[in-house]
């Protein structure tokens, strides 16, 4: 597992009220769907990020569930409406229990 | 006569000797050694992606509006095919989009991702990347918080496999 933090990018980090505020997101990781099989004809074994969470301190905003379709370093962009200041904490979540963490704060203007 | 003019002419010889020395080592090996390198296949038609959709639906009939697609015609790196989707009607504390799925109607396993949204999050917009198997359709389903399904779907050609990768 790899240990390179996440690239984000937030639209705006001070929005006004009511304003969509537009994130992208990208982590490392292999996403291997546990089809290929290796130089030696051995089934390389499954290792997919299974689960994302945004959530704005505890309100949860969005979950995504990534399924074998999606590409390498998954990649996530996602709008939401600014309403409160708050902490912006992403969470990813992969078959082996690893979890990688971010965090944006996210102040009104 | 090899002048220093021309350097490759004393090569001719020798590359096409390594050139015929490749193919016929190639010929030698086992076809299956040196072609497959996944064992996924692609769906023989669209039965598992209709029947993906027909449980999301739960019996509700499908809608083919109020969804933006932007996924481009030609998927020229199929192991990253950028799609965004978006429901384009406004959204409020009483109507709002509750869940959302990608299928991707051959590959392997049809579903591409599921969203859940909640009324806090105000938007439904989102935006992957895909790894698709061959040239397909794809579709988007959003349910929305008052039970109506809305769907949009588009055909993308694609150049090589990359659920492989």
């Amino acid at each position: 597992m790899t240990t390179t933090p996440p690239r984000i990018w937030m639209s705006n980090e001070t929005p006004q009220q009511g304003e969509i505020v537009r994130v992208r997101t990208q982590v490392a990781h292999v996403m291997e769907s546990g089809f290929r099989l290796d130089a030696a004809g051995q089934i390389m074994p499954r290792q997919m990020m299974t689960r994302f969470e945004a959530r704005l301190d505890d309100a949860l905003l969005l979950t995504w569930l990534p399924e074998i379709g999606i590409a390498q370093n998954p990649y996530l962009e996602f709008t939401f409406k600014a309403q409160a200041s708050g902490l912006l904490r992403l969470l990813w979540v992969d078959d082996s229990g690893t979890e990688i963490r971010a965090e944006r704060q996210v102040t009104l203007a | 006569m090899t002048s220093w003019l021309d350097p490759f002419a004393g090569l001719v010889l020798s590359r096409r000797g390594v050139l015929l020395g490749a193919a016929a080592s190639a010929a030698l090996l086992p076809w299956a050694a040196v072609a497959q390198d996944t064992t996924a296949k692609p769906q023989p038609d669209t039965a598992e992606a209709d029947r993906i959709a027909a449980e999301f639906a739960g019996g509700t009939a499908p809608v083919a509006s109020g969804i933006g697609l932007d996924l481009p015609v030609l998927g020229d790196n199929p192991a990253a095919v950028p799609l965004r989707a978006k429901v384009t009607e406004p959204l409020s504390e009483a109507v709002w989009c509750e869940e959302m799925i990608v299928i991707a109607e051959l590959n392997p396993q049809p579903l591409a991702c599921r969203f859940s949204f909640t009324p806090d999050i105000g938007s439904a917009e989102i935006g992957i990347r895909l790894r698709l198997i061959q040239t397909m359709p794809v579709r988007v389903m959003a349910r929305m918080s008052d039970g109506r399904i809305l769907m949009a779907r588009q055909d993308i050609t694609v150049t090589a496999g990359g659920c492989g990768m």
